[in-house]
């Protein structure tokens, strides 16, 4: 619980507010090509009761390029169940004829758990609606990794539905996650019986990452898509609560951490108490060549009065800016004055 | 009955336990950052202690060579030094600078450094030195700024410098000193911290007599606020700064807050707008492995620069972390100070290299 941590605050440059999410930030999805983010806002997270849930469900655009500070919501359409979508982890592919497909966890109200996978019309700005997909080993998904028009791996973060069975779960250290693999029709466990918070895929898409939020670890395996395997190479130990991750043009591993758990803690227990709010912490992660070490970059730390509760970072800009995302706030805009290779 | 005693007396082992694990920072790690461009200085290698910053003259004096609870005096093979930097060049070399007429040459290993501005515009360096054999003294130096050398003035003895470590000179031969414990070997020290009996305080010296302001408690580094009426005291061991009103004409102080950082800061720097230095010690298992057997480079520990602004009232403080390393670049950092108007930084370790920094970054949000 972190008992015996704080955080000390600094960034790497002027940061800044973005103006649109108010409650949730907590995925991005960078395209690279055409320099936006999509942004999934006002995840519902083990919900005590529907009626507590007073927010709606968003997913916002972000362009990189004019640093205007503010995000604009785009519209979904087509959606099986309106009032039930709740996106948490997203993830994109660019289809054959150049369209972008977002592939989004989506959770409802009563914590139901589906994949929705959604087209983006770049011309009017809009989500259409594809395909909503369910699965019992969909237990808790958290991340998802789009690998193909129709297959993704997703991970699941615990197996209670509940927060007391949270609680529990967490305590006992019986986890019930894992990461399944759904190949456009069936599903398969590469992992169970573990915590899988984020999840990413190397550029080459060979290396898997994996954070193991609640053991403070990211745990590193290679992918073998033909075979639909995967094989442990590593785990890190960070200390730290690592979220979703970005792998940057460089091969750098980006995180948003929590890095005092019991602060975090609190702040989900009560998302909309304004005056609770939880450390941010985003690291720069380089790998060694055999993945079995890495060296850690603090890019931005901060109590949680600018950035609360950080889950995503990436950078752009040829690194000189920074994307920060939250779980249950807006996100943060900062530029980069510094280096961050020192060996 | 039996069972009772057997029971208080487990639950007190455990939340020794408990607590003792904590204040070794079991937990805890640092996660490196730099605020730009960093460098290492040429020059001190066995250490950049202290540093005392003359903004008169744009120059900086480092303490180098300490030596600190010294079981075995064989064992201090290096020597004692203050080198001199120029904060204008960017040359990020120090010059060693001749002392002369030292008493006893050999056993002179500096700790903390202040400085004073004569009426005549000469700065006078007070330093606390320790001997291979750890004997305390505090020794008052002169700088001859054309021959770039430090004239010995006087050596005090005084048996309230009971383990001395920082001063904050309050007169041409006044100071102010802190005792950072009262144990005298490393066996000694080990005891203090582990049963909490501190034996460290705050001793005022007028010129002539010693007298103390605060004991029983870890006093490290110590410094006054720019208008000389605040005091901050760095209780090390209880990972907190503690303030303090200072009248020094009533030689008194008064308590106003205790700030807790839960890392070890080490010695103070207040900077031109009245923000608070300090060099820290974030993991604290590491830092006795390393300080506990310094020569071996092998073992490093963590670095942390942290600068504090005081709220009016000096009751709170907000804390920006500048600087933070894993140990492999910067081990073991005890100062940090800054110049060029807040864009360049200066740290200074316990037993190694000093380290010089660009600030490229905000500290203001």
């Amino acid at each position: 619980m972190d008992i015996n941590k704080r955080v000390y605050n600094h960034r790497p440059g002027e940061c800044r507010k973005v103006e649109g999410p108010e409650q949730g930030s907590e995925d991005f999805e960078v395209i690279d090509d055409r320099k936006i983010a999509f942004i999934s806002s006002g995840v519902v997270y083990l919900p005590k009761e529907p009626s507590d849930v007073t927010w709606k469900g968003e997913i916002y655009l972000y362009d990189l390029t004019k640093r205007s500070y503010k995000a604009e919501l785009i519209p979904v359409l087509n959606l099986d169940d309106e009032e039930g979508f709740f996106p948490h982890g997203l993830s994109h592919w660019i289809l054959n004829d150049g369209t972008i497909r977002l592939f989004v966890v989506v959770h409802s109200k009563t914590f139901q758990h589906s994949i929705v996978i959604l087209d983006y019309d770049e011309k009017k700005k809009q989500l259409n609606h594809v395909k909503t997909i369910k699965d019992d080993k969909f237990i808790r998904p958290n991340d998802i990794i789009a690998t193909g028009e129709n297959s993704f791996l997703v991970s699941n973060d615990g197996g209670a539905q509940t927060e007391l069975g949270n609680i529990w779960e967490i305590f006992s250290g019986f986890y019930k996650g894992g990461v399944v693999y759904f190949d456009g029709k069936k599903s398969t466990y590469l992992l169970e019986n573990n915590v899988a918070n984020g999840i990413i895929l190397s550029r080459n898409m060979k290396t898997l990452f994996v954070s193991h939020i609640n053991q403070e670890t990211i745990g590193v395996y290679s992918w073998d898509q033909t075979n639909v395997a995967i094989n442990k190479i590593s785990e890190i130990e960070t200390l730290t609560g690592c979220d979703n991750f970005y792998i940057d043009h460089g091969n750098h591993l980006w995180t948003g951490c929590h890095p005092v758990m019991k602060d975090v803690v609190a702040h989900f227990g009560n998302r909309s108490d304004a005056s609770l709010y939880g450390p941010s912490q985003v690291l720069r992660i380089t790998f060694s060549n055999d993945f079995k070490k890495a060296e850690m970059v603090e890019v931005l730390a901060d109590d949680g009065r600018l950035v609360c509760a950080s889950t995503i970072a990436f950078p752009f800009d040829d690194g000189k800016q920074i994307l920060v995302g939250t779980v249950g706030r807006h996100p943060v805009h900062c530029d980069v004055n510094l280096k961050f290779d020192f060996y | 009955m039996l069972k009772i005693v057997l029971v208080v007396l487990l639950a007190f082992l455990v939340q020794y336990v408990f607590k003792t694990l904590l204040m070794f920072d079991i937990h805890k790690r640092t996660y490196n950052h730099r605020p730009g461009q960093c460098r290492k200085v040429e020059g001190p290698v066995h250490g950049s202690e202290d540093i005392t910053i003359v903004d008169e003259k744009n120059i900086a004096f480092i303490t180098s060579g300490l030596v600190y609870l010294n079981d075995d005096p064989s064992h201090a093979t290096w020597k004692g030094e203050i080198f001199l930097y120029d904060l204008t060049s960017r040359a990020y070399k120090a010059e060693s600078i001749p002392i002369l007429n030292l008493q006893e040459p050999n056993s002179f290993h500096p700790h903390g450094i202040s400085h004073w501005i004569m009426k005549d515009g000469s700065v006078r360096l007070f330093i606390v030195v320790h001997s291979k054999e750890f004997k305390h003294s505090i020794v008052i130096l002169d700088y001859d700024e054309k021959n770039k050398k430090l004239n010995h003035v006087k050596t005090l003895k005084d048996e309230k410098f009971v383990r001395p470590n920082d001063i904050i000179a309050t007169g041409e031969s006044s100071f102010l000193v802190s005792n950072d414990g009262g144990a005298q070997t490393v066996l000694g020290n080990a005891v203090e911290m582990f049963t909490g009996f501190f034996k460290g305080g705050l001793v005022y010296y007028d010129g002539k007599e010693s007298q103390y302001l605060l004991e029983n408690t870890v006093a490290n580094g110590i410094i006054l606020s720019r208008d000389r009426k605040t005091l901050f005291v760095s209780h090390i061991n209880q990972e907190t700064i503690g303030v303090f009103s200072w009248d020094q004409k009533k030689v008194a102080i008064r308590k106003i807050s205790e700030i807790e950082t839960l890392t070890g800061c080490d010695n103070f720097y207040i900077d031109q707008e009245n923000n608070l230095w300090s060099g820290c010690h974030p993991v604290l298992k590491d830092a006795v492995g390393h300080l506990g057997d310094y020569t071996n480079p092998s073992l490093y520990s963590q670095s942390q620069v942290l600068r504090f602004k005081f709220s009016s009232d000096l009751k709170t403080a907000e804390m920006v972390e500048v600087f933070s390393d894993d140990g492999r670049f910067t081990s073991a950092s005890a100062i940090a100070a800054t110049f060029d108007n807040g864009k360049q930084l200066l740290i200074g370790t316990v037993f190694r290299d000093l380290t010089h920094c660009d600030i490229d970054v905000p500290l203001d949000f």
